[in-house]
């Protein structure tokens, strides 16, 4: 990860963006997996904890993936201006993904089923209150 | 003197659909995935219907009164048609827009949003690289019913502009002007389409579950 100061340079801004483009789309895969190893009866623990782990260490890195610099002005990027113009707000979603994340991967960690499938909706309503304001559509 | 020609199964079963295709469009198009999935499984719920009531409904609503070789279709276009419900060359776009629509229920059914908080009532049963490409062409096979759907809105207008025919409001009331020596439609069983109807609903439960073993 590379931390910044000042504004990024146009090539380290792309190879942010390509990064974080990559760690989004891991986190949808994640996500994707998890309900299926949920679903599959009996549940796959083992595949459940690799993709909360993921999901949690991912969530960890948003907001240095979201860097000033790093918008549609930039690069190809469904990341809106809003990111940047209302930044606490921003921030405040990703604690609180990072959040719903964390406990998910902590449930998962003890093994509870049950208790991962309850929590996995606070996940789902972490990722689309976010996406919602400061994600543009995909076409 | 105006006869009966749709019955009123088909009649809701049109304006439903479209409502729905419209409603399914929205949603979607505005985040709204949960509403996007119960609309696809309504619409799921009228194609099993109608299927049904094609082989036993009214008479105008039977595949076999409007199904039909190139040879009527033919026929048709030189003037020697007569007969009531659809005609040869609209059955092929009724035909058409029910098959587009039942293949993008079927897709839908497999796919998944692409963050992986939506799935389709069958999607855990392929691989989710599947269910996303599925979501591609899914999306991509909107613009096949929406050709169909303009198509057959052009036809209507053309007929009703150029053949001085108004084919809307029969959709509506039911009962259109027959040239004379045509016989009107005879109606189906209300007691058939509730069965119908209870058909589609109970196949419609079974797949939002998942499709589990009898």
């Amino acid at each position: 990860m590379v931390m910044l100061a000042a504004a990024p340079s146009k090539d380290q801004a792309l190879q942010i963006m390509k990064q974080r483009h990559d760690a989004m789309e891991g986190l949808g895969k994640a996500m994707k997996q998890l309900h299926r190893g949920l679903d599959a009866t009996p549940p796959d623990v083992n595949s459940v904890r690799t993709q909360t782990a993921t999901m949690a260490s991912t969530a960890a890195k948003i907001p240095s993936l979201f860097p000033a610099g790093t918008g549609p002005d930039v690069g190809k990027t469904r990341a809106k201006p809003e990111i940047w113009k209302q930044q606490p707000l921003f921030l405040k979603k990703s604690k609180d993904f990072l959040a719903a994340a964390l406990a998910l991967d902590a449930a998962a960690k003890t093994g509870d089923m049950n208790k991962v499938m309850a929590l996995h909706e606070d996940v789902d309503k972490a990722c689309k209150s976010c996406h919602d304001p400061f994600r543009a559509p995909e076409h | 003197m105006k006869q009966p020609v749709w019955d009123l199964p088909v009649r809701l079963f049109h304006w439903l659909l479209a409502a729905l295709i419209a409603f399914s469009w929205w949603s979607v198009k505005y985040d709204h995935t949960s509403w996007h999935i119960w609309s696809g499984c309504a619409i799921l719920t009228l194609l099993i219907f109608r299927f049904l009531w094609g082989f036993v409904g009214s008479s105008t609503a039977r595949f076999s009164s409007f199904v039909r070789g190139p040879g009527a279709v033919v026929d048709y276009l030189r003037g020697k048609w007569t007969g009531s419900g659809h005609t040869p060359l609209g059955a092929l776009s009724v035909v058409a827009l029910l098959l587009a629509v039942s293949v993008q229920v079927g897709m839908g059914l497999f796919a998944e949003d692409e963050d992986g908080i939506y799935m389709g009532p069958l999607a855990r049963l392929v691989s989710s690289d599947t269910s996303d490409k599925v979501r591609d062409i899914h999306a991509l096979w909107f613009y096949v019913i929406l050709g169909l759907i303009v198509l057959h809105v052009l036809a209507i207008l053309y007929y009703r502009l150029f053949r001085g025919q108004k084919l809307t409001k029969p959709m509506i009331t039911g009962r259109a002007e027959l040239s004379p020596g045509t016989a009107p439609m005879r109606p189906g069983k209300w007691w058939v389409a509730v069965v119908c109807l209870a058909i589609g609903l109970g196949i419609t439960r079974w797949i939002i579950a998942g499709a589990p073993p009898l």
